[in-house]
C-alpha cells in the first residue's frame, strides 16, 4: 500500500472552496466551475454506483472521525446548515438554515431554520436538534477532535423558538460561517444518538439525500436514497437523489483497486496510481479526473529558531532553490501540480498574486546565500565562520517522502545551491517529539483543514501545530483578525497579506497540491464536488 | 500421556504471561507519548489529552496498569476501540471467522499441493518429474505471497475473468487468496515430504515390508509416509501461526474482511487497544498451535510419550 495514501489517514478535513460539476476528461486542480445548461446531464432515477476507495472509515460518527473518507461519505448523509455558492467561494447560500444573522462583534450567530426537514429516522429537524448537535461536540464524553476544533471558542447555543437558534462564542469567530458549509458541523439526529448510545458510531443519521443502508466495517458501506428528500440546495436538482444506492467498497491496495475497476467490479476508483492513470487515459474506455482539494497543500515547515534556518537568507534560498515541476514530472506524472501558495486553489484566501512571491530561481538562491556570507566550500557545500550549511530534515514514514522518491530529488536540488540536507526518519511519535523540541530545520507534517484558518494552526504563536516555532506578532494580528471576521470578502485580503508575509519570511515552503485522482465508467454523469473537493452524488446518475 | 499433556499445557502459561506483558508494554515501546501518537493530526486540546490519559488508565503506576489489563483480559474485556467505539472483542469476533476460513483454505491448498508434489518428486527422484516439482516448490518458497497474489489477480481475474478480484463472500472469492497464501507453504511441505520420504524409503523396515511382499502402494502409504510425517506435522502446525501473519498481507491485497485487515487499519489509525488485542489473539493462537504440534508428536511417535 502506498504510504502516502496511508498518511491521509490522519487528515483533518474541512471546509471551504466550492462545488464544481465536472464532466468528461479531467483537468488538474480546477478552479471552481459551475454547471452550465449544456453540461447539465439529463438524468433519470435509478442505478447503483459502486465506488472502490482506498481508505476504510475509522467510525461513521462524523463528530469523532479523523479521516477524510468519512467526511467525504458524510456529505451525502448530512446537510450543512449553510451552503457555499459553487461558482463563488465568497458567497453563502441557504442550507438547512434559510437565513442567518451575525452580531456586529461576530460573536453571535442567529440561524433561522427550515421547517420542512426530517432526519432519516423521522425525527423532526429543529432548533433543539441543532443545539444538541453542538452540545454533543463539546461534551468530553464524545471525544470529538476535529469538530471541537471547528467549534473554536464555542460558548453555547440558545434555542430562541422551535426554528431559531443563537450560537454564541466567547470571542469573535467569523470563520464559523465558513465552517458551517461542510458536514463536520452538520446537524445529527438527537433521537438516533440517544437510541444507539456508543453504537451511534455505526448508525449515522442525518437529513441528507442518502441514508445508511448497510455498513460492514472494513468491507463496504451502502447508502440508499432518502425518498422524502426535498430540501436540496438551489444549485442542484430538486427532489430526491437519482441513484438508488451508493456503495463504497474499501480497497486499500492500489493494484487490487485498479484490477477491480478494470474487471468491472466497481464503477469508479480513487487514488489511481500515476502509471495506471496514464494507461487508463490512453485506453480511452474510461473517464479520469484529477480534482484539487481545499486547505493547505503539501508544505515544509521551516524552524526559525534553529541555526542555520534562523537566518532569513537560508530560508529564502530554500524556497528559491526548488524546481517543483521536475519532481512532478518524475514522481507524480500528472497526478499533481506544483504549488506556490500556503493555501490550495479552492480555498478562500487563495490568490494568484501570492504564487509570485517566491519564484523558483536558483541564481537568486545563490545570490542570497552569497550576500549572507555563505561561501561555497571545497565539496560544493557552503560554509560560514567554519560551519557547513547543513540542515536536518526530520521525516516520518507516513509522509511518503522517501517511498515516493521526491525526498532525494529535493536533496539534490538544494545541494546544487550549496545546501546539504541530512534526513532523519522516525516513527510518527518520535518525529512529533523532535518537532516539538525543535530539533529539525525542516519537517513536512500533513493534515487537511480547509478553512484558511489552517494558517493560524501552522504559524500562529502558541499553536500546538506551529513547528516553525515562529512568533510573529504582526502575523498573529492578521491571522486573528481574519479568523474573527465573517465576511469572506474581508477575510480574503487578510489571508492574502498573511500568506505573502509567511512566504517572504520563509516560515513555510509550499510544494505540491493535494488532489483526488479518480477513474470512472464513461456513463457516470453529473458528479459535483463539495467545498472540500470530495464528490457529492446527489446530482449523479448512471446513463444506460 | 496425560502427564505429558499436562506438562506441555502448564509450560504454555509462562509463555502466555510473557506475551501479555509484551502486548501490554507495546504502547510504551514506541517512543513518544502514547496519547500524542494516537491523536496525531486531530489537534486535541491539553484537557482532552488528559481526559484520554485518565480514561485509558495511563496515569496509574505501570504494574497497576498491567494488573488491570490482565484481569480484564481474562474476563474477555478488552475495552473499546478508540476510533470506532466498538467493543474490541466484538470486532475480533466478527473478523476472526473469515480469517480462519482463509487460513484453513490456504492450509488445504498447502497440504494437498505439498503432499502431491513431494510424493511425486520422491518417487521419481532425479528425473524430470522431480526437477519440475522442485522447481515449482522453489518458486513457491521464493515468491512473496503479495506478489503471487498480484499475478493471480492479473491473470485469473483481470485477463481470464475466472474469479472476482475482491470481497469476502462465496467460494469463488476464496480461491485466489487461498492459493496466494498457501502456495509458499505448499512448497515447504513438498520439499520436506520429498526429503523425508527418500530417507524413509532407504530404511531397513521398508526392505522388510517389501520382503513380506506388500504391494508398493501400501509400502509407501503405511510405512514410508507415516514415518516421514513427523517433521511435516511440526511444520504444518508452526505454519498455522505464520499463516495468520501472512493473512495480514493477503487480506489487504484482496480486500477481504478479517483479523489481518483489522490489524493493519488499527495500526494505521493508531488504535492501540485494538492492536494490542489482535496481537494477543495471534500470539495465543501461536501458542495453542504449538501445543497441538507437541501433542501430535506423542500421537505419531509413541517413544515421545514415555520420555
Amino acid at each position: 500500500m502506498n504510504i502516502r495514501n496511508c498518511l491521509t489517514a490522519l487528515c483533518l478535513v474541512g471546509l471551504l472552496a466550492s462545488i464544481a460539476i465536472v464532466e468528461g476528461q479531467a483537468h488538474a486542480a480546477p478552479p471552481p466551475t459551475a454547471p452550465t445548461e449544456s453540461e447539465a446531464p439529463v438524468c433519470t432515477p435509478g442505478g447503483k454506483l459502486i465506488y472502490g476507495t482506498w481508505q476504510a472509515p475509522d467510525t461513521m460518527d462524523i463528530q469523532t472521525t479523523s479521516l477524510q473518507i468519512v467526511i467525504a461519505m458524510a456529505q451525502n448523509i448530512f446537510d450543512p446548515l449553510i451552503r457555499l455558492d459553487p461558482t463563488d467561494n465568497t458567497r453563502y447560500l441557504p442550507g438547512l438554515a434559510e437565513r442567518w444573522e451575525i452580531s456586529p462583534d461576530n460573536k453571535e450567530f442567529t440561524l433561522y431554520l427550515r421547517k420542512d426537514v426530517k432526519f432519516h429516522d423521522g425525527t423532526p429537524f429543529n432548533a433543539e436538534a441543532v443545539k444538541k448537535t453542538f452540545e454533543r461536540i463539546v461534551d468530553p464524553e464524545t471525544k470529538a477532535f476535529l469538530t471541537l476544533t471547528a467549534l473554536g471558542p464555542y460558548e453555547g447555543t440558545e434555542v430562541i423558538d422551535e426554528y431559531t437558534v443563537k450560537v454564541k462564542f466567547s470571542k469573535p469567530y467569523g470563520a464559523f460561517i465558513n465552517l458551517l458549509t461542510e458536514p463536520l458541523l452538520a446537524p445529527i439526529s438527537p433521537t438516533a444518538v440517544e437510541k444507539w448510545g456508543p453504537e451511534y458510531a455505526d448508525h449515522p443519521t442525518g437529513t441528507g439525500p442518502y441514508m445508511l443502508g448497510e455498513y460492514v466495517k472494513n468491507d463496504h458501506l451502502t447508502l440508499v436514497r432518502n425518498p422524502d428528500y426535498n430540501w436540496g440546495p438551489s444549485f442542484f436538482h430538486q427532489g430526491a437523489g437519482y441513484l438508488d444506492e451508493i456503495t463504497w467498497v474499501f480497497l486499500p491496495e492500489n493494484a487490487t483497486r485498479v484490477a477491480a475497476f478494470e474487471r468491472g467490479e466497481v464503477n469508479m476508483i480513487d487514488r489511481v496510481p500515476p502509471d495506471d492513470l496514464a494507461r487508463l487515459q490512453q485506453e480511452g474506455k474510461y473517464k479520469t479526473l484529477v480534482q484539487g482539494l481545499a486547505g493547505a497543500p503539501w508544505i515544509f515547515v521551516v524552524n526559525v529558531t534553529k541555526p542555520p534556518t534562523d537566518e532569513l537568507a537560508v530560508r529564502q534560498a530554500l524556497a528559491y532553490g526548488l524546481n517543483r515541476q521536475a519532481i512532478v514530472d518524475l514522481v507524480y506524472k500528472g497526478t499533481n501540480e506544483p504549488h506556490f501558495s500556503p493555501l490550495e486553489k479552492r480555498t478562500l484566501g487563495y490568490d494568484p498574486s501570492v504564487d509570485q512571491v517566491m519564484p523558483e530561481d536558483q541564481e537568486l538562491a545563490r545570490k542570497v546565500l552569497d550576500e549572507a556570507g555563505w561561501k561555497v566550500g571545497a565539496d560544493g557545500i557552503r560554509e560560514k565562520d567554519g560551519k557547513r550549511l547543513e540542515l536536518i530534515w526530520i521525516d516520518w514514514p507516513g509522509s511518503g517522502i522517501m517511498e515516493d522518491g521526491q525526498g532525494p530529488v529535493f536533496q539534490a536540488q538544494w545541494r546544487e545551491i550549496g545546501i546539504d540536507i541530512k534526513f532523519e526518519s522516525y516513527d510518527v511519535g518520535t518525529a512529533i517529539g523532535a518537532w516539538n523540541e525543535g530539533r529539525h530545520n525542516l519537517g513536512e507534517p500533513f493534515f487537511y483543514w480547509n478553512d484558511p484558518n489552517v494558517l493560524r494552526f501552522l504559524v500562529g504563536t502558541g499553536s500546538g501545530l506551529n513547528w516553525t516555532k515562529v512568533s510573529d506578532p504582526e502575523l498573529d494580528k492578521i491571522l486573528e483578525e481574519a479568523e474573527a471576521t465573517a465576511d469572506p470578502a474581508k477575510r480574503k485580503p487578510l489571508y492574502v497579506e498573511a500568506q505573502k508575509r509567511i512566504l517572504q519570511n520563509g516560515y513555510l515552503i509550499p510544494t505540491f497540491g493535494k488532489s483526488l485522482v479518480l477513474a470512472m465508467d464513461k456513463n457516470i454523469e453529473g458528479i459535483a464536488f463539495s467545498p472540500t473537493g470530495y464528490p457529492i452524488w446527489f446530482d449523479t446518475c448512471i446513463k444506460q | 500421556m496425560g502427564r505429558y499433556l499436562a506438562r506441555r499445557a502448564l509450560l504454555s502459561i509462562p509463555v502466555l504471561l510473557g506475551v501479555s506483558l509484551f502486548v501490554f508494554l507495546m504502547i510504551y515501546l514506541l517512543p513518544g507519548d502514547p496519547v500524542t501518537i494516537m491523536t496525531f493530526g486531530a489537534n486535541p486540546t491539553p484537557k482532552q489529552v488528559e481526559a484520554i490519559r485518565e480514561q485509558m488508565g495511563l496515569n496509574d503506576p505501570l504494574h497497576i496498569q498491567y494488573l488491570k489489563f490482565i484481569s480484564k483480559a481474562v474476563r474477555g474485556d478488552f475495552g473499546r476501540s478508540i476510533r470506532s467505539n466498538h467493543l474490541v472483542i466484538d470486532d475480533i469476533k466478527r473478523n476472526l471467522p473469515p480469517t480462519l476460513l482463509l487460513t484453513a483454505a490456504a492450509m488445504g491448498v498447502a497440504i494437498t499441493t505439498g503432499f502431491l508434489l513431494g510424493i511425486v518428486a520422491a518417487l521419481h527422484r532425479n528425473t524430470w518429474v522431480d526437477n519440475v516439482s522442485m522447481t515449482l516448490a522453489l518458486l513457491g518458497v521464493s515468491m512473496p505471497a503479495f506478489w503471487l497474489g498480484i499475478l493471480l489477480i492479473y491473470f485469473f481475474a483481470v485477463q481470464l475473468g475466472w474469479f472476482p478480484v475482491t470481497g469476502s463472500q462465496g467460494v469463488n472469492r476464496l480461491v485466489l487468496p487461498a492459493v496466494a497464501l498457501g502456495w509458499g507453504y505448499a512448497a515447504i511441505i513438498a520439499r520436506l515430504i520429498r526429503a523425508n520420504l527418500i530417507d524413509a524409503m532407504g530404511q531397513e523396515f521398508i526392505l522388510t515390508a517389501r520382503a513380506k511382499g506388500l504391494p508398493n502402494r501400501l509400502v509407501i502409504v503405511r510405512h514410508a509416509l507415516k514415518n516421514a510425517l513427523i517433521p511435516v506435522v511440526t511444520i504444518i502446525g508452526l505454519q498455522f501461526g505464520n499463516m495468520l501473519a501472512g493473512a495480514v498481507v493477503i487480506e489487504v491485497l484482496f480486500a477481504r474482511q478479517g483479523i489481518g485487515r483489522l490489524l493493519v487499519d488499527a495500526i494505521l489509525q493508531r488504535d492501540f487497544p485494538l492492536v494490542q488485542t489482535i496481537v494477543l489473539f495471534i500470539a495465543v493462537f501461536y501458542v495453542v498451535s504449538n501445543l497441538l504440534v507437541d501433542v501430535s508428536y506423542a500421537f505419531f511417535d509413541p517413544r515421545i510419550r514415555y520420555e
